[in-house]
């Protein structure tokens, strides 16, 4: 009698699977450390505030005060140091350059501006990890992807204090098939003819964000900005069709596996915030953010499969039945508002004073922004005593920065030249999942950790 | 069946928590040595070892050394064991890392008391102070031999539970006993009553020294799952038709909290046998069955008679099942949990 080679099959299966489905994993950077080192070292709240090119991500609206056109590039890095009962999770750090262009005008009189803004990931453009839904991961962290994000922005000013802007962002997205076709001669594995397909398409997914910008004369101004949801579909399929030879028996094969799976979610936000600016030089923000969360789906895979195989008469072989569908249980995420204070006070160094272009009071050459802020995001992920675990911690992130700006250095460059530097430190205190049932595979655990981030923005207005 | 001293530790493995309490792979071979076949780590034709009860010998979870006492059958001189025959006799086998037990073993315990009926078997062993407590099924109840773990072991007379004269499981014999010792120093002695050959129960009694016991609630501590009654997975029971030989293991999770493991051989109403696991939070009250068995869902070969031993980041599991699909003779099989653990290198050629 042939021996069993049923487990074989599916283990080789599982591997197909497994190789196409996971690599490393990050989270989806503006939403989570932000844009820029600006916006970056004042916690995210500059909602009200941003007339660089980060204003495409945080308010497009603002760009409408852009003072002229801007080029932008930088980098930014994070380092995780989260861990599960006292063990380092490693949880992929997050590195990649951040960019982009700000181009204002004005049309029939009317102030107006173009973004684009982009954050391109180190390590690819699009990766994605499909787990169990048992299997823990820090979810808003590890297991959401990685991708390159794009935003295109258009803003107008239709009259003195107001300004609109609107546009739609991009993240990477891929969808794949995997086939391998031929025969494997077990006995004889160099003697085996396989060919192999790969067919995956990079394309992209869209979600769109608007604002709205009030200016107060003598007081700062007001923003409201919407962003909108958004969801990667992964789907793989993946199909070995070939004969297997062993001791002479050949043994067409068929194996057929489908998965379906959501992932990248980005929850819709609305943001209101305030930006009080009656001090001189002095910028104080408040960034108000109600997150969606609730809306949240899970990234659990649908899996399919199905093995068929023409066994010779008399072989006994008992071929293991179709996996059962994944009962996917919702992850009951619960909605979020989150609070975001920062602070920038500028001091004038040294130089001469001079008129800047766009900037109604006259600057000093050299200037000294210095930044600070407050982000405190509280969990949305509720107790984890059941089957799924989605870990996470509240997060409190403290957040400094400077920019040193030279306004105006040459004639040929009436704007200014600024770089910008920000420090990120968040702290995700112990939080404690305790098992409804004792029997669980996984078991009770702690969860905390730690983030430092860091990063530099070089800014050129002319 | 496992008798633990020392509560055992729930470790993280690798970067992701897992209770270390299954489900369990088999061993693989290059996990074993002393020239065994994985995962077979006790098969003697001579003596046709089963139902081990693995012994962690300084009751420290860290180490590996452990010994297994198995019931054997000993044929006469001359003759090979009938493997229908019901154990007579207890045998020690000794090994190094934990698993890989020795070729040659060494007797314990012969049937000698009339109440023994002639037959003894199902040991469970738990280390207590420098002695070791050999609990032990016979046809009259549940004895006890007490000595050091190399022996020799000293019998008690009479059993220390034997059937009951009133309750849930009256007139019925105990067997399978499985033992561990609270926190508080109490034991608990779990055993099985079954109302056929085909359909057991689980009890469970407590006592202070070991010699004596007192049954504990009003009925049975684990019954089959009633096959009326949806399971919480959905998917079909996979003990309504009989659940026996308890393994208890006290645990802690990595949060603190006291957990009372207990592993058993479960049986659906089709027969088909895998190992099972069901908890208390605490000592105390109703256990609670796991989604799925922690052992022998791929397979033919009928595992029962479980016995866990903690190891930190890993816990084995010793089973004795079928030796292959066609070959109803017993082995002791191992197995693994969490399946990523890596063990330490197998002792013996």
């Amino acid at each position: 009698m042939a021996p069993s080679r049923a487990p074989v099959l599916w283990s080789a299966a599982a591997v197909i699977a497994v190789v196409v489905t996971t690599s490393d994993a990050r989270a989806h950077e503006p939403d989570s450390h932000g844009l820029g080192s600006r916006g970056a070292a004042m916690a995210g709240a500059v909602g009200a505030d941003a007339t660089d090119f980060s204003g495409t991500y945080y308010n497009p609206a603002a760009l409408a005060s852009a003072p002229g056109v801007e080029l932008a590039i930088g980098y930014v890095a994070v380092d995780n140091g989260l861990s599960l009962n006292g063990r380092d999770s490693d949880v992929a750090s997050v590195r990649g350059l951040t960019g982009g262009i700000v181009a204002p005008g004005e049309l029939f009189g009317i102030p107006f501006a173009l973004g684009v803004a982009t954050y391109i990931p180190d390590r690819g453009l699009s990766h994605i990890q499909a787990r169990r839904q048992e299997v823990p991961r820090w979810e808003l962290y590890d297991t959401r992807p990685s991708l390159l994000y794009l935003a295109t922005t258009v803003a107008i000013a239709p009259t003195p204090w107001l300004e609109v802007g609107g546009g739609v962002a991009y993240l990477a997205a891929t969808r794949g098939r995997f086939g391998i076709r031929g025969q494997a001669d077990v006995l004889h594995p160099y003697d085996s003819q396989l060919e192999h397909e790969v067919d995956a398409d990079l394309t992209s997914i869209r979600y769109p964000q608007a604002g709205l910008r009030v200016k107060l004369p003598g007081l700062g101004a007001i923003g409201l900005v919407y962003r909108g949801e958004t969801k990667l579909e992964l789907g793989l399929d993946a199909e070995l069709d070939g004969l297997v030879k062993f001791a002479g028996i050949d043994v067409p094969l068929l194996y057929e596996l489908e998965s379906r799976t959501v992932d990248a979610f980005l929850p819709q936000q609305v943001v209101l915030a305030l930006s009080y600016q009656g001090v001189p030089r002095l910028h104080l923000n408040l960034d108000l953010t109600y997150v969606d969360w609730s809306a949240y789906e899970s990234p659990t895979a649908k899996t399919a499969a199905h093995l068929e195989a023409q066994l010779p008469p008399g072989v006994e072989i008992e071929l293991p039945a179709d996996p059962k569908p994944t009962r996917v249980v919702p992850p009951a995420f619960e909605d979020r508002l989150v609070p975001r204070l920062g602070v920038e006070y500028v001091m004038p160094v040294a130089g001469p004073w001079k008129k800047v272009l766009g900037d109604p009071i006259e600057r000093r050459l050299f200037e000294l922004a210095i930044r600070t802020g407050y982000v405190f995001e509280r969990s949305p992920v509720p107790p984890q005593s059941g089957l799924t675990n989605f870990v996470d911690t509240d997060r409190h992130t403290l957040t400094a920065g400077a920019g040193l700006v030279l306004h105006a250095p040459i004639e040929e460059l009436p704007g200014a030249v600024a770089l910008d530097l920000h420090v990120a430190w968040s702290v995700l205190p112990e939080r404690l999942e305790r098992k409804a049932s004792p029997s669980d595979f996984v078991g009770d655990y702690a969860a905390e950790g730690h983030m430092l981030g860091g990063g530099a923005t070089l800014r050129t207005v002319f | 069946m496992l008798a633990c001293a020392t509560l055992g530790e729930e470790l993280s493995t690798g970067v992701l928590p897992n209770a270390a309490a299954g489900p369990f792979r088999e061993l693989r071979q290059a996990e074993v040595g002393n020239l065994r076949s994985a995962p077979n780590v006790l098969e003697d034709a001579r003596v046709l070892p089963r139902d081990a009860a693995i012994l962690d010998r300084d009751g420290d979870p860290s180490t590996l050394p452990a010994t297994a006492f198995v019931a054997a059958t000993v044929p006469p001189e001359g003759e090979d064991p009938d493997p229908e025959a019901p154990p007579n006799a207890i045998v020690r086998y000794g090994a190094e890392d934990g698993r890989s037990f020795e070729r040659t073993a060494t007797p314990v315990l012969v049937p000698e008391l009339p109440w023994e009926g002639g037959t003894v078997g199902a040991p469970a062993a738990l280390l207590y102070g420098a002695e070791v407590l050999l609990f032990y099924a016979a046809e009259g109840g549940i004895g006890l031999a007490v000595g050091p773990a190399d022996g020799p072991f000293v019998k008690q007379p009479e059993p220390v539970l034997g059937p009951a004269a009133s309750g849930w499981d009256a007139g019925r014999v105990p067997t399978s006993p499985g033992v561990v010792r609270l926190e508080s120093g109490e034991l608990r002695l779990f055993y099985a009553v079954c109302d056929s050959a085909e359909r057991c129960s689980i009890g469970e009694a407590k006592g202070s020294d070991g010699r004596t016991f007192s049954r504990v609630g009003d009925g049975a501590a684990l019954a089959p799952w009633p096959g009326d009654v949806a399971t919480e997975s959905g998917d079909p029971p996979y003990d309504d038709g009989s659940v026996a030989a308890p393994a208890p293991w006290l645990a802690r999770s990595a949060t603190g909290r006291t957990l009372l493991r207990l592993y058993y051989g479960a049986t659906d109403s089709a027969g088909r046998r895998t190992v099972a696991l069901a908890s208390r939070d605490g000592t105390e009250g109703p256990f609670v069955r796991a989604l799925a068995p922690v052992f022998g869902t791929q397979g033919t070969l009928s595992p029962r008679e479980p016995a866990v031993v903690p190891h930190g980041d890993f816990t084995l599991l010793f089973v004795t099942q079928d030796a292959d699909r066609k070959d109803p003779t017993l082995v002791v099989a191992a197995g693994v949990a969490p399946g990523s653990a890596v063990l330490p290198a197998p002792a013996g050629p």
